[in-house]
């Protein structure tokens, strides 16, 4: 490279960097509000939008300020147009950079869907990519991000957390970037699940400081399964139980317990599971599913009566066989009623037998009346003392 | 041979004193040979004489032997049968005698005599030899070039018993007439870069030349630039080492620093301890000196740009923590971090030059105000500290000093630039500094050789890592030679 090209370049550089740095925001730390939460609700046509900010100095060591943050709550017809009237509100400018989650009130899922807000969240440059949604069932999101919570000093900390843990057992269906429900969306051959979040006890309670000061809190959150959706709106809740088994039915290698009786008593005994896979074959001519579901884990607590051998060991696997096997078969019976394809079955079709799932496809009970085989296999991996 | 007198003895004697304003260090001896018939006065300069030398060897011969009838023969005879000294010569004009004289000759005038007799008598006042200051080693061998150029000379002798060992001396210095000596090996040398160095050298018109970096700077002056292009050390066994593969070593009288060139990046993160450890225990350290110069030059700079401008880009726990400590202060991010560091280097000035009697309070209030109670008083966030120290500790790590006052430099302009650009900036700035150090030659070779261009035969050997001695001790590096840069006007008119 000629000497005097590399000056051409680097005078060009330093033209186009004194250009940027006019678009360039450059604030100081403490010239910005963090923002920890965004709320989304539906009130009387206008969007109710809650901002949770960070209170950097009940983080500072040696901290006395117990309250982790303040929330703020205006509406207007779009989003965008109440977050601008908070401006007014604000002490500083809040920066959405580092928002932990996104909840939305059930009203909104239910009544209006979710593209309008998902157009939002995935337009805003500001708000990061993958930043996981949740269904706040019944109450409001304000009353959410101001709720006092154990441990986290934020409700938003908190809740992001929980969907940390909660991957253990529901593997990658916890991660609901907008921009992963979007495509879902899109699609059309898959309906989406999202977890959601419900508030137990006395809301007034959980709004004081009195909440956290208690072993045994008045009001506290709970992460309790999957909301399923028809399209873009809201259908029903799922159990606990039921989304861990929606879970197992996804193929998500879980972490779990799963506890059947006896074979020769009334007691129960519980597995850990320590891998668990599944399959779901779609089959042509006529169509029909096939799910294998295979588990694999350690015996944990037994109360069977009898002393072990190798026989018992295989009554107990066709035991839990039995019991995975119902469960699933009452999550499928529950989609069939609901009509929402959670499973995946047109997903399974569309990838293994395209040219059936275009004649299928505006079948209006598609897939709800087709057959499916279930198959579960269990394997106990660590089993304990067998007496030959 | 003139005999042709030129005024008495005494005369003569007074006007050469005349020549030295009669100073005082300037002692005379006059004496009688043996027979009573010729007189002899001896000149030297106290202090840089072996005055029992000159008794010795100079004086009781004198004086115990007749001088020969025959004219002719006077001097042949006094030089092959009297005088018992090493180096001794027969000097006509004044210039030369006085040049002998300050070099601490002792000079001998006969009476009769034009000419007069230049004995070396010189014994320069000079410490024993000591431990390096500059680069300490675990294992190496513990003694430091002083400041006697002859002794260094004779130093790298001592390690390479060769006669390919040349060793070629000048003086430079109108005034101070320091002698510097080139020492290389005559098969390894690469000849363009020795005819380089002697060529610059001869250029060199200083009046005075008092440490080896006034010899350096005047190789170097052609190159604007903040690395060092001449790598100086006070060790013999790396100025040995660096002969050895072909490199030239400059030995400057007065300087206990030999110069080596050319030098190269990479040289300055090779300590001597590389080579006195086993391989496999220096890998890990040789090449994680590069990741400390990066890391020491950068992390400053990052903390500033990501606090103004790329907030979003850091993980949300950090940022509270950052967002928290900020509250407290008063002074935006940058110039925070410029009083930390300019402080930092502040305490390294001192503690590195100051009396040993003021480091003790520098370094108490340094470490005491400094690091407690400017927290405390809510004028530093601790994280600046941290960041700054960090920055600092790794810094120091460069085992040839002279590159860490380049670090100190660059690492203040990547701090401006960070508050200026963000992210954008350091990306710009990289891209200078490394067009830069691709332009940059030491005496014909690239800076950044052999990482580029791109020499994998060298790469494999001794650059990241450091390979089994028997794998690298029986080759030296290529020494990068580059295609002329095509004009590109030239290449279009033909």
């Amino acid at each position: 490279v000629n000497l005097s090209k590399i000056r051409i370049i680097t005078i060009l550089f330093i033209f186009i960097g004194t250009i940027i740095v006019g678009y360039m925001k450059a604030n100081q730390l403490n010239e910005v509000e963090l923002v920890s939460g965004l709320g989304i609700d539906k009130v009387d046509d206008r969007y109710a939008v809650s901002l949770q900010i960070f209170n950097p100095s009940a983080n500072q060591k040696n901290s006395v300020d117990p309250t982790g943050g303040f929330t703020y709550t205006q509406t207007g017809r779009t989003i965008p147009e109440a977050i601008q009237k908070m401006k007014k509100d604000s002490l500083k400018e809040p920066i959405l950079d580092t928002l932990q989650a996104v909840v939305l009130s059930e009203k909104l899922a239910k009544d209006e869907g979710l593209n309008e807000t998902l157009d939002f969240l995935i337009r805003d440059p500001r708000i990061p990519a993958n930043i996981n949604t949740v269904i706040l069932k019944d109450q409001s999101p304000e009353l959410f991000l101001t709720l006092f919570t154990p441990q986290k000093k934020l409700s938003a900390l908190y809740t992001n957390t929980m969907l940390k843990n909660a991957a253990e057992v529901w593997g990658t269906l916890v991660k609901t970037s907008s921009e992963r429900i979007k495509s879902q969306l899109t699609d059309k051959t898959s309906d989406i699940v999202i977890p959601y979040m419900e508030i137990h006890g006395a809301p007034e309670d959980g709004t004081t400081k009195g909440n956290i000061e208690k072993f045994l809190p008045s009001t506290r959150l709970s992460l309790e399964g999957f909301a399923t959706f028809k399209g873009e709106k809201l259908h029903s809740y799922l159990t606990a139980k039921d989304s861990t088994t929606l879970a197992l039915i996804k193929g998500e290698d879980q972490v779990v317990s799963i506890s059947a009786q006896c074979p020769d008593s009334d007691q129960p005994f519980t597995i850990n599971t320590i891998h668990t896979s599944s399959s779901l074959k779609a089959g042509a001519d006529p169509v029909s599913f096939q799910l294998n579901v295979r588990v694999k884990g350690n015996l944990e607590q037994t109360a069977c009566k009898k002393t072990i051998t190798g026989r018992l060991k295989g009554k107990m696997e066709d035991r839990l066989e039995a019991e995975i096997k119902a469960n699933i078969e009452k999550v499928m019976e529950r989609a069939q009623e609901d009509k929402t394809d959670i499973l995946g079955l047109k997903d399974a079709l569309y990838r293994q037998h395209p040219d059936l799932w275009k004649k299928k496809q505006h079948e209006k009970n598609f897939p709800f009346s087709e057959k499916i085989d279930t198959h579960v296999d269990v394997q106990f991996i660590r089993f304990g003392h067998i007496k030959q | 041979m003139n005999t042709k007198q030129s005024g008495t003895l005494e005369k003569r004697v007074s006007e050469l004193l005349a020549s030295f304003g009669e100073s005082s260090d300037i002692k005379t001896r006059s004496l009688t040979l043996q027979g009573g018939q010729l007189s002899a006065c001896l000149l030297y300069i106290e202090n840089i004489v072996d005055s029992s030398s000159i008794q010795e060897h100079i004086i009781e011969p004198l004086m115990q032997k007749e001088a020969p009838a025959e004219e002719g023969r006077f001097f042949p005879y006094m030089i092959q049968e009297v005088i018992q000294v090493t180096n001794i010569e027969v000097i006509g004009e004044v210039d030369g005698i006085i040049n002998k004289l300050v070099n601490g000759s002792t000079i001998i005038m006969f009476e009769g005599h034009r000419n007069v007799l230049a004995a070396d008598t010189a014994k320069w006042m000079e410490r024993s030899l000591s431990s390096p200051k500059g680069q300490r080693t675990v294992q190496g061998p513990d003694v430091g070039f002083t400041e006697s150029r002859s002794s260094n000379v004779g130093m790298i002798r001592k390690f390479i018993k060769n006669p390919d060992l040349q060793v070629e001396t000048a003086t430079y210095g109108n005034l101070t007439q320091t002698s510097v000596s080139l020492v290389y090996l005559d098969h390894k040398v690469d000849p363009e870069i020795l005819a380089d160095i002697k060529e610059k050298l001869q250029k060199i018109d200083l009046d005075s030349v008092i440490g080896s970096n006034y010899i350096s700077e005047c190789l170097t002056k052609e190159s604007k630039t903040l690395f060092p292009l001449v790598l100086d050390t006070d060790r013999p066994d790396v100025a040995v080492a660096e002969v050895l593969e072909g490199r030239v070593c400059i030995v400057v009288d007065g300087s206990p620093f030999t110069l080596i060139a050319p030098a190269v990046f990479i040289q300055f993160f090779q300590s001597a301890d590389d080579y006195y450890i086993r391989s496999e225990a220096t890998k890990y350290i040789r090449s994680i000196r590069f990741i400390f110069f990066w890391v020491a030059l950068y992390i400053p700079a990052l903390y500033v740009a990501f606090t103004t401008f790329h907030k979003g880009l850091l993980p949300v726990n950090l940022l509270v923590g950052f967002t928290a400590q900020q509250e407290t202060v008063p002074f935006p991010t940058v110039i925070e971090v410029f009083i930390v560091v300019t402080l930092t280097d502040a305490i390294f000035e001192g503690t590195t030059r100051l009396p040993q009697a003021v480091i003790i309070t520098l370094s108490l209030f340094g470490a005491i105000v400094f690091g407690q109670a400017s927290v405390e008083a809510q004028l530093v966030q601790p994280i600046t500290l941290v960041i700054v120290s960090v920055s600092f500790i790794y810094s120091s790590l460069i085992p040839i000093a002279i590159m860490n006052y380049s670090v100190r430099i660059l690492k203040l302009s990547l701090i401006l630039i960070g508050a200026l650009l963000g992210l954008y900036g350091l990306a710009l700035f990289t891209l200078i500094l490394l067009v830069h150090l691709c332009y940059l030659r030491s005496f014909t070779v690239p800076y950044l050789a052999p990482i580029s261009p791109f020499t994998r035969k060298d790469m494999a050997k001794d650059v990241f890592i450091r390979n089994p001695i028997p794998d690298i001790n029986k080759s030296i590096p290529l020494f990068h030679k580059e295609e002329p840069m095509e004009d590109p006007k030239k290449e279009n008119d033909s």
